[in-house]
């Protein structure tokens, strides 16, 4: 059968959407209930026996503390071998020694830092379903700052030290250690190149680079990493010389490898042998609308409300980059939504895929989900298109969770999926706050103080909170939420941007 | 396609001369990594691909020395195994007195080696000439100093 040429008819939510059909002489119909509700009567009787909801993904029971352990361990040993190797001795001897020993301990942090980091945007499934894909960019980005700070410090040190034992300068130092020493220009590439990753990664300039373009650039770490290798073995007193640490070393550099490879590629080979196409393409709002995808590839996925897939469209110019994206509806066996904003002109063209599109999906990534509630009273807040995980958690939540959604929108033609919302929200006892307008005015009426919280939601301390949506918007609520008397561990949120 | 060009190009030119800088320049791909000359004025360090090597036979300091304590005789001492390599030195004695004494083998196999040697060898060749018998060990290059001192006992024990 061609999933190629499906006939979508969109039940709908909406009247407007269900008028909508988009037709191909074909083999199969598909009635997408991507936006359909399956706990609600009103939803029983148009739905096939074959569409059920996709399977939640399992719990991770990865341990903080057991990955802390891990973490110290290595830490430990490699310091070990280094204080063995008389490292620390030298550290305190004074002069040249002092200088060589600060180095190579630089060294070694940044070396550890680098591997760390890499391990960490691998984004293994352990660690991805336990903190989240966000939480590990974060890590990523400390774990990065502290290489290129390491690295010149080992840089600067090491140099010194070795043009002062050769009886010259830092300069006589460098210009020997880089015609004489072996590996020693693939190290200085490779520390330069860390250096420009770093530079590009910093707030202020990053925003300045397209997505991508900054993405390819970050691409040339594992180079790097790579460059940086020789000159360890080779020049590090620790390495060459006792077996033990000789393998012990390259052991943590190959463990890391295999991390990057197994993670990254499987989730490649994954998300690459799942048949998925676009069904659809529907208008939700002001400069929103939605993207329907639906196929074979989907039966077996696992995914939440809440969380979000890489999302590729198999085109001639779209291929090359991947867009994140939450499902903004419980996804099911006949499909995925996904909702939109037109922010760029990436993201606009997304919006204009023909459908029978090849997409490929993946993830699902994101700990954004209802699980973190754990069956307890929640209030849902969105800015913007945040709306889209927000709207797909609701989806997930149980009437004893009496969900309150507020929905921070500038303009209420900004609002997608507005039905939607005010049915689900009355089938859970639940409420919808939509809070239309400009900043100004909310800036002098805080919807967000303490005290308007409490009011609002007399039960608020009790609750878990979700939030998604601009970085002001997010930091309102945090602020207000905590004040208000949510515990931080019950405040959730997801970033969409940097 | 033309967008994917435009943002691979940055990182594509980065990666590429990262490359060929590396490919051409590097002494242990282009094939000028031979163990002369290095360490400039000291002359004295081995290159660093070689683990575990030991120093080379130091023959321009001999020359040297031979000037020096004149109608001396040379007598090199037994080698000292030090945790980081072997450790040897040679005696010039005169008239039943060590008049001057300087290393010919030492570790140098690793990089920390060579820089710690680089310092603590012309020190303690100073030092042993003024002093046979009793000197200082250099700090920070403990193992070197002690395998130094073995290899002179053994050329003060044949006397
Ligand atoms: C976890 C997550 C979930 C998201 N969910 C949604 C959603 O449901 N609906 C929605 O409309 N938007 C969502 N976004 C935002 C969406 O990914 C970006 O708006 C989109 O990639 C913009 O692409 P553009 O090229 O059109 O815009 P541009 O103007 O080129 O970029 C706008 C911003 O998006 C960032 N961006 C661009 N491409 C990527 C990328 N591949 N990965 C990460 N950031 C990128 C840029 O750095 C910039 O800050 C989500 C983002 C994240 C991180």
């Amino acid at each position: 059968m061609s999933w190629r040429c499906v006939r979508v008819a969109l039940g709908g939510a909406s009247p407007a959407l269900s008028a909508r059909e988009v037709r191909h002489s074909c083999d199969v119909t598909i009635t997408d209930t991507s936006r359909s509700d399956l706990q609600e009567p009103w939803r029983q009787e148009p739905m096939r026996p074959a569409v059920r909801r996709l399977a939640r993904p399992r719990h991770a029971r990865t341990r903080t503390g057991d990955l802390l352990a891990v973490a110290g361990f290595i830490v430990a040993v490699t310091l070990g071998i280094w204080v063995q190797h008389g490292g620390l001795s030298g550290l305190l001897a004074g002069g040249i020694s002092t200088l060589s020993g600060l180095g190579q301990l630089f060294g070694l942090i940044a070396a550890l830092a680098a591997l760390g980091g890499l391990v960490l945007t691998s984004r293994p499934r352990f660690l991805e379903r336990r903190y989240g894909q966000d939480s590990l960019l974060a890590a990523h980005r400390w774990f990065g700052i502290t290489t290129v700070l390491a690295l010149f410090v080992h840089a600067v040190a090491d140099t010194w030290a070795w043009g002062a034992a050769t009886g010259g300068t830092i300069v006589t130092g460098l210009f020997d250690l880089l015609a004489n020493q072996a590996w020693m220009v693939a190290a200085t590439v490779g520390t330069v190149l860390m250096f420009v990753i770093g530079l590009s990664s910093w707030r202020r300039l990053r925003q300045r680079i397209p997505y991508e373009t900054w993405y390819f650039v970050h691409l040339t770490g594992y180079l790097a990493v790579l460059l940086g290798f020789g000159h360890q073995l080779t020049l590090g007193a620790d390495f060459a010389t006792d077996t033990f640490a000789f393998w012990w070393w390259s052991g943590l550099f190959v463990a890391a490898a295999v991390f990057v490879v197994y993670s990254r590629v499987g989730d490649l080979l994954r998300s690459l042998t799942r048949r998925i196409y676009v069904t659809a393409v529907s208008r939700e709002a002001n400069g929103i609308g939605s993207l329907h995808v639906s196929g074979p590839g989907l039966r077996r996925m696992r995914v939440a409300g809440g969380q979000f897939f890489n999302v590729r469209l198999m085109t001639r110019d779209l291929w090359w980059q991947a867009h994140p994206f939450s499902v903004s509806a419980a996804p099911t066996t006949s499909g995925i939504r996904f909702t939109i904003k037109e922010l760029g002109e990436d993201s606009t063209s997304i919006l204009h895929a023909r459908p029978g599109t090849r997409v490929i999906l993946e993830g699902p990534y994101g700990v954004f989900t209802a699980e973190k509630a754990a069956g307890a009273p929640v209030v849902l807040v969105a800015g913007g298109v945040g709306i889209s995980p927000i709207r797909a958690l609701l989806e997930d939540c149980t009437p004893q969770q009496r969900p309150v959604v507020i929905v921070r929108v500038r303009d209420e033609d900004d609002l997608a999926h507005r039905l939607e919302l005010e049915r689900m929200v009355e089938a859970r006892n639940g409420v919808l706050h939509v809070l239309a307008g400009r900043r100004e005015w909310f800036t002098r009426n805080d919807p967000f103080s303490p005290d308007v919280l409490r009011a609002a939601i007399p039960d608020i301390a009790s609750r878990h909170v979700f939030v998604c949506g601009p970085a002001s918007l997010e930091s309102a609520v945090m602020t207000g939420m905590r004040k208000a008397g949510v515990p931080t561990s019950n405040i959730h949120h997801e970033r969409f941007g940097v | 396609m033309a967008g994917l060009a435009r943002r691979l190009a940055p990182a594509a030119a980065l990666g590429g001369l990262a490359v060929v800088i590396v490919g051409v320049a590097d002494p242990a791909l282009a094939g000028h990594s031979t163990p002369t000359a290095t360490g400039g004025t000291s002359a004295t360090t081995s290159t660093g691909t070689a683990p575990a090597a030991s120093g080379p036979v130091d023959t321009s300091t001999q020359a040297q020395t031979a000037t020096t304590c004149a109608d001396g005789q040379q007598i090199t001492g037994g080698t000292a195994s030090t945790r980081w390599g072997p450790v040897q030195v040679s005696a010039t004695v005169a008239g039943g007195q060590v008049c001057e004494v300087h290393a010919v083998v030492w570790p140098s196999g690793d990089g920390q080696s060579q820089m710690i040697n680089a310092y603590a060898i012309p020190q303690l060749d100073a030092m042993a000439t003024q002093s046979p018998t009793q000197f200082d060990y250099v700090s920070g290059a403990t193992y070197t100093s002690q395998g130094y001192h073995d290899s002179l006992q053994s050329i003060l024990d044949s006397m």
